[in-house]
């Protein structure tokens, strides 16, 4: 497992934090007064003294956008820069404003100055703006987070989702589905060898199904060589039976004859036994919602190419294991075939009708009574794989449950489902 | 098709019990006329109740539309239900449900005063109702606990009446009555839908299915078969015949 790609991502989280935390850390807060600004509206004051309190000129020195009040020596207010600021000394010590006295060439008091204290709204600017930052970094992190969390999910949490499915499959002997790659995800070796082992145990069971063929067709040609030469006693047996005059012999005679039709009845058995084989495969037909045919369509169409339409609702009559079954052997004839969109439909009349449609080439007329056969395969099989037991199995499945499927070869490949109404 | 109130279209109704699932109702397709007396019996665990509890809104289906006069109430959410049901039906119970700290009276028009908001108008709809089925006045002001059965049953139907439903749902309403206290009740349910109101009612008893115009015998959750007694009168003996021929091969 690449373990790199999580660790740098949630080095990136921590990173970009530790980058935030340092960026508010250096923020300064300045509340010192720029003491060259003071100076030069003090000596600007002094030399427009008197007449500061008129209305022309403006205070000098607002460019500095310090505000500030001015007071003669008797503490009466001759101007300000705006309105609400420290209007008497009183008021400037509460407020801890600085106050600068004014004096005149003889060293006398002019006035004052007093410059007002605005910590509390740079405080505030101060505070709105680390709040601001702080936002932002919360952001960028959460965003990362959800960014590492979709990652995850769809690398690590989704391939085990399909794992999950391919295991599904694969223990209930479906072994046509592939597990889809995941080329360079942390499970791409990983997926790679277990789709090797569906692939090998596939191979294996398609050889053991041939020695399982090859075993029963041995039997029946060798029930069927051997049927001759029993017929041939019991009418032998019979013939002089009836020619003897001997009555032992007579007795004897019959006795054969009763045995080879013993003999004769075993075999028969035996080879209806290969024959009917099939029967093995139990069907358990019960109430199914329509609704859940739905989800059993979606899961068995692993390639996602079908396109459903709406369902109407009621209660069939149905194997869902089997007919799960039939319909992964329906998706993946398709898939193998035609390759193309699968058109699902579906409608009620006295019974529930589905219908599977791609856009294929479909099979030519004279080999569509053939398709349910056992051991048929079409002319376009060429070297896919399979055994041509499919639609025979998937229709006796349907059979069982009461119902029955069709094919259709008429612009593309179209399966007819019906199943029962409960 | 003439005057249809009521239409289900493959309803079923599933309970599941943890993943086991109950498949109560099977793809049941009914049609409820206007004015209809409809009665549905079935043995027991048929679906009849569940099937009486979709139809009147009670109980959602799980698959399934339920069109009661034109709309598909199965799509309704739960607020909009409630008042449809208010509306438009009446409820009629075997266990009857009157509030037993309210008077006969009280217990119809609060059922009445929901819709409407004129107590005055009413109070005298639901006296004459009263009258008409014999409860009299000092009856009325009396509390459930301190009348009979039968009383107590009648005031039920009125409640169910009083919004002037278009259609009566009754479970069993003679279940929990003896015999004159339930012929009482069924004349009442009769006499009811002469005047055109339809009803369904589930019922086990055999005098209550023969006032039904249309027997509706459910088993395992699909109607297993129908018989139509609208021909005879009630009186008729031919119509307890006929009653009793389809139960019997119906296996009742």
């Amino acid at each position: 497992m690449k373990i790199k790609g999580y660790i740098i991502i949630i080095v990136l989280i921590v990173m970009t934090g530790c980058a935030g935390l340092f960026i508010l850390a250096n923020k300064q807060f300045d509340i010192s007064l720029d003491t060259v600004a003071v100076n030069d509206i003090v000596s600007a004051l002094k030399a427009g003294w008197p007449g500061v309190e008129e209305v022309e000129p403006d205070l000098p020195g607002l460019a500095y956008g310090i505000d500030y009040a001015v007071i003669n020596k008797d503490g009466h207010l001759l101007k300000a820069t705006k309105r609400g600021i420290s209007e008497d000394e009183n008021a400037a010590v509460a407020h801890r404003d600085t106050i600068v006295s004014i004096y005149g060439k003889d060293d006398a008091e002019l006035g004052k100055v007093i410059f007002y204290n605005d910590t509390e709204e740079k405080l505030w600017q101060y505070q709105s703006e680390l709040l601001n930052r702080c936002a932002g970094i919360l952001l960028l992190c959460g965003l990362l987070g959800l960014f590492w969390v979709i990652w995850v999910n769809r690398r690590i949490l989704k391939p085990f989702g399909r794992l999950k499915y391919f295991a599904s499959n694969v223990a209930g002997g479906n072994l046509d589905i592939p597990l889809p790659m995941e080329k360079g995800g942390a499970f791409g070796a990983f997926s790679e060898s277990f789709d090797l082992m569906r692939v090998a145990l596939a191979e294996a069971r398609e050889k053991e199904q041939k020695a399982n063929k090859s075993k029963k067709e041995l039997v029946a040609s060798l029930s069927h060589d051997i049927k001759t030469p029993v017929a041939s006693i019991k009418a032998l047996s019979e013939l002089m039976a009836v020619s003897t005059p001997d009555q032992k012999t007579k007795k004897q005679l019959e006795t054969i004859t009763e045995k080879a039709d013993q003999i004769d009845l075993l075999i028969s058995n035996m080879f209806h036994a290969t024959l009917e084989e099939l029967q093995e495969l139990k069907v358990a037909p019960q109430e199914v919602s329509s609704r859940e045919l739905i989800e059993l369509i979606k899961t068995s169409d692993y390639l996602n190419l079908a396109a459903l339409d709406k369902f109407p609702d009621c209660l069939v009559i149905a194997d869902p294991m089997r007919l799960s079954q039939v319909f992964d052997n329906i998706f993946s004839n398709s898939y193998k075939y035609a390759n193309t969109k699968i058109k699902v439909s579906a409608h009620l009349t006295d019974t529930f009708c589905l219908e599977f449609t791609d856009f294929g080439k479909g099979v030519p007329p004279e080999e569509l009574p053939l398709l349910k056969q056992k051991y048929f395969r079409g002319k376009n099989a060429g070297n896919k794989s399979g055994a041509g037991i499919g639609l025979f199995i998937s229709s006796y499945f349907m059979q069982q449950m009461k119902g029955s499927l069709k094919c259709i070869s008429k612009d593309g490949f179209t399966v007819s489902l019906v199943l029962m109404l409960a | 098709m003439s005057n249809t109130i009521l239409t289900t279209q493959k309803l079923c109704k599933t309970f599941s019990n943890q993943g086991l699932q109950q498949h109560v109702l099977k793809n049941l397709d009914l049609e409820i006329k206007g004015g209809d007396f409809t009665v549905i019996m079935g043995p027991s665990g048929a679906g009849k109740s569940t099937l009486l509890y979709a139809l009147s809104g009670m109980d959602k289906p799980t698959l399934g539309k339920i069109i009661f006069g034109g709309r598909d109430i199965s799509q309704f959410s739960n607020d909009h239900l409630a008042l449809f049901r208010r509306k438009n039906c009446g409820f009629v119970f075997q266990q009857i449900y009157l509030m037993d700290n309210m008077s006969l009276m009280d217990n119809v028009l609060a059922a009445g005063l929901l819709v409407s908001k004129k107590k005055k108008t009413l109070a005298h709809e639901a006296a004459a109702l009263f009258e008409q089925v014999g409860i009299s006045e000092g009856l009325w002001r009396k509390f459930p606990t301190q009348v009979s059965g039968g009383e107590a049953q009648r005031a039920a139907i009125i409640r169910a009446l009083i919004n002037q439903p278009r259609i009566i749902f009754a479970d069993e309403p003679t279940g929990s009555l003896n015999s004159a206290a339930g012929t009482a009740v069924l004349d009442i349910l009769s006499e009811v839908n002469r005047e055109g109101r339809s009803i369904v009612m589930v019922t086990h008893d055999l005098k209550s299915a023969l006032r039904g115009n249309r027997i509706i015998y459910l088993k395992d959750g699909a109607v297993c078969g129908e018989c139509n007694l609208a021909e005879y009168v009630i009186e008729d003996p031919k119509r307890s015949e006929q009653l009793l021929a389809f139960l019997k091969e119906m296996g009742w």
